[in-house]
């Protein structure tokens, strides 16, 4: 099935300086979208049939997992060690540590649970930046008609104006936990546009925007005095009330010890992040390596209200080689700056900043019809043109993009004189736990944060509101669950799992499966085990 | 599965015709099949799962080319090494944390972003009588390692709450008291030597010590807290920490952006808004 133009006879083609004649008319967005998103795979997309949302649509390999088995019942919790707490975070990631941070500054004793260690997130891998609307021809109003556009109207107008409301007050509270942005020499935040913004919005720390955030989080949480935190403690399962409808605590396990544990509380923060580690429809991820939709699992088994479950975001520009960072990113920021998209007979394809779920089909159309790159029989990808704007701007990747110039040295590649392959990868889930402007769940005393949670970006995320969402939402959330005072669970079971287990019995599913998936399974050496 | 006929090694394509690479001798630690949209080929490779029951084989592709059965037409693992003690084969061109993966190592769990960012696979390292340490996912397997993954780091031992510092003149004073080791360098590069990133972690401390917190700050700025210079130090100086506090400090204090506060001084009048006192106010904004 390899076609496609060979490497050598490609780069024989290939000059940075070349004229890259004009930029093709875009016809029909729709019709790029439902012929090449990987989204509309035929075969991709199924119906539930247990579950709040039974009878919507759901990526398949997702909806297995949804409809699956537990590992425990109720004969595992005897003998338990049991830990009683004000408020949980599953998820030691942004919007984890953002939750715990809000929590512990409202009074409450708040017990961080991570399934690796803490910080070890999709947060510490985001390169390009935060958006935030605070530049004089900006506004929040403007952030958000960006944001539901990029989205195509599919998100909750209600959630995405409380986030870019909280947008310039989150880099405040940034700034003084203290994380460090890029300035302008007058000293005013740096801000880049970036694809599918009207204007200039995106702040930024060079390419290093997540790392430095997860950074200052992790060091804040470490140092606060009522946060504990436990990591390499991913959680199985979460607990209900004896009518399963309300959550009140989480069963953990350790991959250190393996001993479960439960935790008894009055709220849990749902904060485990986005699932490309799935490998949904076969195709590679820059997601770490925890990402494997956990938080989805236990929501949708408590009887949580999931939504989007069919969308997802394939970032245009993962790398195709080297093989070990294939599927890893070259941040979006390269092309803000200004690196083109050219393809195997040197020509541009789209216009590089439109909303990613664009770019990306576009990148696959190039593939499919014999104009892209091909390494070997299974990799093709487009030329991203680094050594044109090294010409352009020179020593602006060096200066800007330390982290993707670290990254390609240790494989002997130099970005700023050979262009970067690079193919869509599996990046977002866009989807989620439906939440209210408080993060909270359809399931009282659940609430979720970040990734795991929908509604905000619709069915396509843009650059740079993933990390102000984590902040918005996860102090949000914070908040919201240390106003729950009552005293505490009475009792704790699993009503919920037996509610499912019925559930599926009824619809004649198989119960073979179990989930959640904790670890991908070529990481199974660790000593998760079914 | 229309996938894999993946196996060890694929030559690395980009060697021959191109300045590309000229290190790797490249051979695909991870192949991945990538479903072209078009020519039929969207669903087949993920279709035999019906997407639930167990048919785990068929969901994932990437751990397929990482089996050993799925290695051995004709090409076999040319790396022998040593991880936690294991006699394993591994390829090359893989990481270490692909070489652990591959051969099964159980007990790997330290393992983050794989691209040298999270700072948590950290392992000890050694070849022949030098031993360094390093980030399993940016060290290739080689023949005759022998390597360890290192445990968790342990809980900090200087505490601070950036909440507290209230004054920018106290701050150096604040410092002494929270790293008081940090003026006690022996200057031996046991953190130099140790920091993956090549971070000069003992100047940055120097730095810091001398109250340059601005100049400490940006030295660690590629610091991904893998605390393996805390491991290194002789003085239990804790570098990574002093070099996040330098950097903490220098936002929390100095870091005053003018279009920042502007909007939010704008935001704050809005909210108001709604008293009749601001009503001349409007004008001023956007």
């Amino acid at each position: 099935m390899s076609n496609g133009i060979p490497l050598a006879e490609a780069l024989a083609r290939y000059r940075p300086d070349a004229d890259l004649g004009s930029l093709p008319e875009l016809a029909d967005t729709d019709t790029l979208l439902n012929t090449y998103h990987p989204d509309h795979l035929r075969g991709s997309v199924i119906k539930l049939a247990v579950g709040a949302n039974a009878g919507e649509s759901c990526q398949r390999e997702l909806a297995g997992l949804l409809q699956a088995e537990a590992f425990i019942d109720e004969a595992d919790l005897a003998g338990t060690p049991v830990t009683d707490i004000d408020v949980l975070v599953i998820g030691g990631g942004g919007a984890g540590c953002a939750a715990a941070l809000a929590a512990a500054e409202k009074g409450a004793r708040v017990l961080l649970a991570t399934k690796l260690r803490l910080g070890d997130s999709n947060t510490v891998m985001a390169e390009g930046g935060i958006q935030a609307a605070i530049e004089p021809d900006d506004s929040v109003q403007r952030h958000i008609q960006d944001t539901l556009r990029g989205g195509h109207h599919a998100g909750d107008p209600a959630l995405v104006s409380a986030m870019a409301g909280d947008g310039p007050e989150v880099l405040r509270w940034l700034i003084r936990q203290g994380m460090q942005f890029e300035q302008t020499p007058s000293g005013d935040l740096h801000t880049r546009r970036a694809g599918g913004m009207s204007t200039a919005r995106l702040v930024h720390c060079r390419d290093y925007t997540g790392l430095e955030m997860m950074r200052v989080l992790r060091e804040a949480v470490i140092q606060h005095r009522s946060i504990e935190v436990w990591e390499q403690s991913p959680a199985v399962e979460l607990l209900s009330n004896e009518h399963g409808q309300k959550c009140v605590g989480a069963v953990l396990t350790s991959l250190l010890d393996n001993q479960l544990r439960i935790v008894r509380t009055r709220s849990v923060i749902l904060a485990t992040g986005g699932l490309g580690r799935l490998h949904l429809n076969g195709f590679p991820t820059s997601n770490h390596l925890g990402a494997t939709g956990d938080g989805l699992v236990l929501a949708y088994r408590i009887g949580a209200r999931l939504r989007e479950l069919d969308s997802f975001q394939y970032h245009p520009t993962g790398l195709l080689h080297p093989t070990h960072l294939s599927g890893k990113l070259v941040t979006e920021g390269v092309r803000a700056a200004g690196a083109l998209l050219v393809n195997g007979l040197g020509h541009r394809f789209i216009d590089e900043l439109l909303p990613r779920d664009i770019v990306c089909s576009a990148i696959l159309r190039e593939c499919s019809e014999g104009r892209g790159i091909r390494i070997d029989d299974q990799r093709v990808g487009v030329w991203l043109d680094t050594p044109r704007l090294e010409r352009a701007q020179p020593g602006l990747l060096e200066k800007q993009f330390p982290n993707l110039m670290t990254r390609t040295r240790v494989s002997g590649i130099d970005p700023r004189t050979e262009p970067l392959l690079v193919h869509p990868t599996l990046h977002y889930q866009n989807g989620g736990a439906v939440i209210d402007t408080n993060g909270a769940t359809t399931v009282p005393g659940l609430y979720a944060v970040g990734e795991v949670a929908g509604g905000i970006h619709g069915r396509n995320r843009i650059m740079g509101n993933a990390l102000l969402e984590i902040i918005s939402f996860g102090r949000r959330a914070g908040i919201a669950a240390t106003a729950n005072r009552d005293r505490g669970p009475k009792k704790v079971t699993l009503e919920h799992v037996n509610r499912l287990r019925r559930a599926l019995t009824l619809a004649g599913m198989p119960m073979t499966q179990r989930a959640p998936q904790i670890l991908p399974d070529y990481a199974a050496g660790g000593v998760w085990n079914r | 599965m229309t996938t894999s006929k993946t196996r060890y090694p694929l030559p690395n394509p980009l060697d021959e015709a191109t300045s590309h690479s000229t290190r790797l001798q490249e051979t695909a630690a991870k192949s991945l099949v990538i479903p072209q949209a078009g020519e039929g080929a969207p669903s087949p490779q993920s279709s035999p799962a019906s997407g639930r029951g167990g048919e785990r084989e068929n969901q994932l592709l990437i751990p397929e080319s990482l089996r050993e059965s799925h290695v051995n037409d004709g090409h076999q693992p040319d790396v022998a090494l040593t991880i936690n003690g294991l006699a394993v084969n591994a390829h090359t061109g893989m990481t270490l944390v692909e070489a652990a993966w591959h051969a099964g190592v159980p007990r790997v769990t330290g393992v983050g972003c794989m691209e040298g960012v999270c700072g948590s696979c950290r392992v000890m390292l050694r070849r022949g009588k030098n031993v360094t340490v390093g980030l399993a996912c940016q060290t290739f397997a080689e023949d005759g390692i022998e390597v360890v993954f290192m445990p968790p780091a342990s809980a900090p031992r200087h505490h601070y709450d950036i909440g507290d510092f209230k004054d920018a003149w106290d701050i150096h004073a604040r410092f002494q008291d929270i790293f008081p080791e940090a003026s006690r360098c022996r200057h031996c590069h046991g953190c130099d030597n140790a920091c993956p990133k090549g971070i000069t972690v003992e100047n940055g401390v120097a730095l810091a010590a001398a109250g340059r917190y601005r100049d400490a700050g940006e030295a660690f700025f590629e610091c991904v807290m893998c605390e393996l210079c805390d491991v290194a130090c002789p003085e239990l100086i804790a570098p990574a920490h002093v070099g996040l506090f330098s950097r903490r400090i220098t936002a929390h204090f100095h870091l005053r952006p003018p279009n920042l506060i502007h909007r939010l001084e704008e935001l704050r009048r809005e909210r108001q808004g709604a008293t009749p006192i601001e009503s001349d106010e409007n004008d001023n904004e956007s």
